[in-house]
């Protein structure tokens, strides 16, 4: 088996804390699994389904490029997925991959979606305001 | 307004779309959070130290502002002039780095010196003369008749290389019946989402190129390899066929020009390449069943 090519230390400890969550959680790793791979397949019969009240798995990330599954469905401009993302009460919109994309970016950036872009841009400056965040400076830290 | 220096912000000579994507994205940031009216941003942009003066004094706060707002709901591009003050004022509020713009060298010089290192000498374009500045298409459509995966490849030659854009569409149809060809609406509607991959042929010999291509967002993990090969007929291109190594949601196999919609030909038999020993060897495979990742089929040598 191929060994995981990591980029310093910092990947291989997140990969390390990934795994030990893996080996205590398996049974909500697995739903978790289960979900990103609808989030891939636009599957949103499937999450109305069986997804409803995640909770906190909503805001897990791919411990090799820190991708939530609402920065995959922003990438992909998957609306559907991204306003059920969004109306999750535990959805973190300000969440940053590895390369300090915030979600909005990968809308305007990679799926070139502007009415998704904007509207994630209107939800992470409100959740930025509740907590006092500095949006701009996340924006420009990539 | 800040005084940091504007000499070292990397200017695109020619603005290219994943430019202005990248522009728009840190603007309508930046417009959302100081909570300014397209006006009053357009008369910030005015304000950098660093714009010549002969721009300042030619534009209009209004045409400017309403310039700004198309830009920002992606409905008109600005003119250059414009678009360089933009990356300055946002450099200038420090909303982009002075490498912000700079997104990788988008030259074909990579391309071709490896193409010049694994085979001993550049290849040529006249390999594959038929497919050039085509698009091809392949329709997988779910047993329900409900979900269609539309992949689309199409080819252009830049310098000596080939250019690979795949992009593959979800649609999921409330009829089975619709026609999304022909309905352009149902078509928006039904799209689900959108996977691009970008990339280039590293070798084309006979009838065949080798791609490699890279999913555009989360690139590092997506990166495959794909062997495309003519279906001539007549010497008429009338197929192409994609063999895969990375997650496709369905494997593709048989792609038709674009123009020729509805029509998605099976073919008996499939030939394909893999690299080995260094050299080319050509492998066959009998049947019409998908193909796995390269090097797990059961092939026979031809």
């Amino acid at each position: 088996m191929a060994l995981p090519n990591y980029k310093g230390l910092d990947e291989y400890a997140r990969h390390l804390e990934f795994e030990r969550w893996f080996r205590e959680n398996a049974v909500q790793h697995e739903r978790w699994v289960h979900f990103m791979s609808c989030v891939r397949t636009y599957d949103i019969d499937q999450i109305h389904q069986r997804y409803e009240g995640l909770g906190e798995l909503v805001n897990l990330s791919d411990w090799h490029n820190q991708a939530t599954a609402l920065h995959y469905a922003a990438a992909d401009g998957a609306r559907e997925i991204v306003l059920w993302l969004c109306q999750q009460p535990e959805i973190d919109h300000l969440v940053q991959d590895r390369f300090g994309r915030l979600p909005s970016l990968l809308a305007y950036e990679v799926a070139g979606d502007t009415a998704i872009g904007r509207y994630l841009v209107v939800k992470e400056h409100k959740q930025a305001q509740i907590h006092g965040v500095d949006v701009l400076a996340l924006v420009s830290s990539d | 307004m800040s005084s940091s220096s504007a000499s070292d912000l990397y200017l695109p000579e020619v603005w290219e779309e994943s430019h202005l994507r990248v522009i728009r994205a840190r603007l309508i940031h930046f417009k959302q959070s100081k909570r300014l009216s397209w006006e009053s941003l357009a008369q910030r942009v005015l304000l950098v130290d660093s714009l010549p003066k002969s721009f300042v004094n030619n534009q209009s706060l209004r045409s400017l502002g309403e310039s700004l707002r198309r830009f920002g709901n992606a409905e008109q591009d600005p003119e250059e002039d414009r678009l360089n003050a933009i990356a300055l004022f946002l450099h200038d509020e420090r909303v982009i780095k002075a490498d912000t713009l700079k997104l990788g060298d988008t030259s074909t010089n990579a391309a071709a010196a490896f193409d010049e290192f694994a085979f001993g000498e550049a290849s040529t374009l006249d390999q594959m003369p038929k497919i050039m500045g085509e698009s091809f298409r392949s329709i997988e459509t779910a047993a329900d008749g409900n979900k269609e995966v539309h992949a689309t490849i199409s080819l252009s030659a830049k310098d000596r290389i080939i250019k690979v854009v795949l992009k593959e569409e979800t649609f999921v149809k409330p009829n089975p019946e619709i026609d999304l060809d022909a309905d352009e609406r149902a078509r928006r509607r039904s799209l689900k989402g959108v996977k691009t991959f970008h990339g280039w042929c590293a070798r084309t010999i006979h009838d065949q190129a080798v791609a490699f291509l890279k999913n555009d967002d989360y690139g590092d993990k997506a990166f495959g390899l794909v062997v495309l090969k003519q279906i001539t007929k007549m010497s008429r291109v009338t197929g192409l066929v994609i063999t895969s190594e990375f997650g496709f949601q369905q494997q593709k196999s048989d792609f038709v020009p674009y123009h020729e919609r509805g029509r998605t030909p099976r073919f008996s038999e499939v030939t394909f390449s893999v690299l080995g020993g260094g050299a080319w060897s050509s492998l066959r495979q009998d049947g019409n069943q998908a193909l796995g990742p390269l090097g797990n089929q059961k092939t026979e040598p031809t």
